[in-house]
């Protein structure tokens, strides 16, 4: 950009005021640059000025904010790596067997079994990641820290979420194309299962913490999928005459999993014992 | 390195560039602030002000135009200044405070300054702001929280009032 | 220059209370809370780093309240728990990657920071290692290293010299008095030795109070005149142990030399001398810290 534009008005005006007052200097030569605004400036001064906003710069600390992306990307990145070891297996096991018993041909309740327990699985082990962050004292630590446990624990919700977003929809593409079921009616078949053995995990998170250190959790995790598997030994759940109830369970599961994390979150925002090491 | 590179950096920590916008754009604020309060003493204050506070924010600061950044905190700055002393048209500070050697080049100066200390004071930021610093009206408009149509206005009766104190008889 | 404000602050835990009414105001300097195990100490601590919420009062920081202010004061905060928490599949220096990433320490800075981190706590060598393998005093100083990775402007240490090894705690003290400037630095304890030397501030912590609160100077000089030593044959001194608050123990030929704490004089002979911090502590709580037991155990 230039910095000194010539503006018309100002030249004309300039023009003027030399005509008018420079006249009984006749020697003086007129400036010819706008930069006769630009008077020298008192060196010492401005050495002065100067060295003040060194000091400040010098002690300036500087704030980073760092976006939520940024945040979540955190999360993720400091995850071990057997987690996600964990996590791809079993969603390529789930995968094949789902293949498997299509290829056989044996859809229906075999296949919605197998996708709600594998569903389960996944869910859980997301969720196994939200209780690492209470294991080994490290709730107390984590609330004090600039991302705090609330907001970790969200992030991972989140991240939880997506995963399993993306699961059931394989899982859907997967079953929906054999099943004479309809896309929404398998959905609900196996969101059921995983609604509830969320909530019963989140419930055992907030209420039993103690039992929450390394495998424990996970061996809840997979209690919480065999579980699940319930509905196989009594096959005429599926029935379209029980839908009604699935669809009941499910409602009703949404708003207890919402009302299980608003709970957790509302516990650590009290500064409860489940963020204190005991 | 360009202004957005230095605020990458600075934002990144190395706060040592902060030294190095200062030394930049030292000279154009002081220069706004001079004919703003018409302080050439003040201004010296009133230019470190505005870059300590720019250091203050400048973690929040998200890079768009910095020169103009400043000059606004420095608009601000000069607000606040001449609301608290109620600082009346002060060519003399600018003339006192001189060496004499100085004082041919210093003539047009005077009176330009002179004659803008006799603008009310959003009249002249939009005027140096235009004529000193090349800004679009638009721009301005953004700075000062004005509208654009204010601004336009404020640039031509502030120029208008110039040449009639600069060249009275013209407007005869 | 952060300033911290207590106004009031109580926390009731279902049957007891567990900080009672206590108000302070905190600048710049080192603070040593000293006081007994359940004094109530971790509590306020815990309260002050915003992880507990008081049941009454409020925390001020700046003037705002720490509940208002959020990531802000957490971003100045460094906090080092009593149990300190990590991954143990996690290396040192991962560890310290994490919370400097949770600490919203730009990623270029965190690199530099987790070394200088490294490097003052003398864990550079064992960077790479699990910390699963860490002994309790390596685990102490990787806690320390991570209170101090934000350079925070409010460092909270509880009883951050518990299981290191005298070498290291002198290590630790200097690292305490090297940055005690520009900032408030909390440290709890229920060993004198830990804050006699660096704490500019005494804090003397009893069933959630506040009872003696000032310099070393000031918080001695409230025992002054009630400190007595007396050299007893090692019968008088088993005897004078019993009926009295000794605080040291000292052989001396076939003698011992009995360092007692009583508020009038325990024996005849007995001379008044300076009271020390030590005797201070030994006088509130009426029994002896840490170092002094096992002073005493050798001694007898």
């Amino acid at each position: 950009m230039t910095l000194y534009t010539k503006p018309k008005q100002y030249s004309n005006l300039r023009e003027e005021h030399r005509s008018k007052y420079i006249t009984p200097h006749p020697n003086h030569r007129p400036p010819d640059s706008l930069l006769e605004w630009r008077f020298p400036l008192d060196a010492q001064k401005k050495t002065q000025s100067l060295a003040v906003i060194r000091q400040e710069a010098a002690c300036k600390s500087i704030r980073y904010y760092p976006t939520f992306l940024e945040h979540v990307w955190n999360q993720i990145r400091f995850q071990p790596i057997t987690h996600w070891l964990l996590q791809g297996s079993l969603l390529l096991t789930a995968m094949l067997l789902a293949l498997y018993l299509r290829r056989t041909s044996r859809g229906g309740p075999e296949m919605l079994t197998v996708c709600s327990v594998f569903i389960v699985f996944a869910g859980n082990i997301c969720l196994s990641q939200i209780a690492r962050l209470f294991s080994w004292h490290m709730a107390e630590l984590e609330q004090t820290l600039y991302l705090n446990l609330r907001q970790m624990i969200c992030i991972r919700m989140l991240e939880a979420g997506i995963a399993n977003l993306i699961i059931l929809v394989l899982f859907i593409l997967i079953a929906g194309g054999v099943d004479t079921l309809g896309i929404s009616v398998s959905l609900i078949y196996m969101a059921v299962p995983f609604l509830w053995s969320d909530i019963l995990y989140l419930h055992m998170l907030s209420h039993l913490r103690s039992i929450f250190s390394g495998f424990r959790s996970f061996a809840l995790g997979l209690l919480c999928g065999i579980i699940s598997l319930l509905p196989v030994l009594w096959e005429p759940v599926y029935q379209p005459e029980y839908l009604i109830i699935w669809q009941i369970l499910a409602a009703l599961g949404t708003l207890l999993l919402i009302a299980e994390i608003a709970k957790l979150l509302e516990k650590i925002n009290q500064g409860d014992t489940i963020c204190v090491n005991e | 390195m360009e202004d957005r590179e230095l605020i990458r950096r600075i934002q990144n920590g190395q706060t040592e560039y902060l030294n190095e916008i200062a030394g930049r754009y030292y000279d154009d604020i002081y220069y706004f602030c001079c004919y703003q309060t018409g302080s050439r003493e003040d201004s010296y204050d009133l230019a470190q002000e505005t870059f300590l506070r720019f250091i203050k924010y400048v973690d929040h600061y998200q890079y768009r135009n910095l020169k103009g950044y400043l000059l606004t905190i420095a608009m601000n700055l000069c607000r606040e200044y001449m609301r608290a002393d109620c600082h009346i048209s002060q060519t003399d500070s600018i003339k006192s405070s001189d060496s004499v050697s100085h004082a041919a080049s210093l003539e047009n100066t005077l009176l330009l300054a002179g004659a803008l200390m006799k603008l009310p004071e959003a009249q002249r930021e939009a005027v140096l702001l235009h004529h000193f610093y090349g800004y679009k009206n638009r721009e301005i408009a953004r700075m000062t929280g004005a509208s654009y149509d204010a601004v336009k206005s404020r640039i031509r009766q502030g120029l208008e009032k110039l040449s009639r104190m600069l060249n009275p008889d013209d407007f005869k | 220059m952060p300033e911290l404000k207590l106004d009031r602050i109580t926390k009731h835990f279902k049957n007891k209370i567990a900080v009672d009414n206590v108000s302070l105001c905190l600048k710049n300097g080192v603070y040593g809370f000293l006081g007994a195990n359940g004094a109530g100490k971790t509590t306020l601590l815990r309260m002050i780093c915003g992880v507990l919420k008081p049941t009454a009062g409020e925390i001020l920081c700046n003037g705002s309240s720490i509940t208002k202010l959020d990531g802000d004061y957490r971003y100045m905060l460094g906090y080092l728990p009593q149990d300190f928490g990590y991954y143990p599949d996690f290396t040192a220096r991962r560890y310290l990657e994490y919370l400097a990433a949770c600490k919203a320490i730009p990623r270029e800075l965190a690199k530099e920071k987790v070394q200088e981190m490294l490097c003052l706590t003398g864990l550079e060598s064992d960077q790479r290692s699990k910390i699963k393998t860490f002994s309790g005093g390596m685990l102490r100083r990787l806690g320390i290293a991570q209170a101090l990775l934000n350079d925070p402007e409010i460092l909270i240490l509880d009883e951050p010299t518990s299981g290191l090894d005298p070498k290291e705690r002198i290590r630790f003290r200097n690292i305490i008095s090297s940055l005690s400037k520009g900032r408030i630095i909390i440290l709890s304890t229920h060993i004198v030795s830990d804050v006699e030397f660096i704490a500019d501030e005494i804090l003397l912590m009893k069933q959630g109070r506040i009872i003696e609160q000032g310099s070393i100077q000031e918080v001695t000089a409230s025992v002054s005149g009630k400190v007595w030593e007396y050299l007893a044959d090692p019968e008088t001194a088993l005897r004078l142990n019993d009926t009295f608050a000794v605080s040291n123990l000292k052989n001396e030929d076939n003698q011992v030399r009995l360092r007692l704490v009583s508020d009038t004089c325990p024996c005849e002979g007995a001379l008044p001398v300076q009271p020390g911090l030590e005797d201070v502590y030994l006088y509130h709580f009426e029994e002896v810290s840490e170092h002094v037991e096992h002073l005493e155990r050798r001694t007898l």
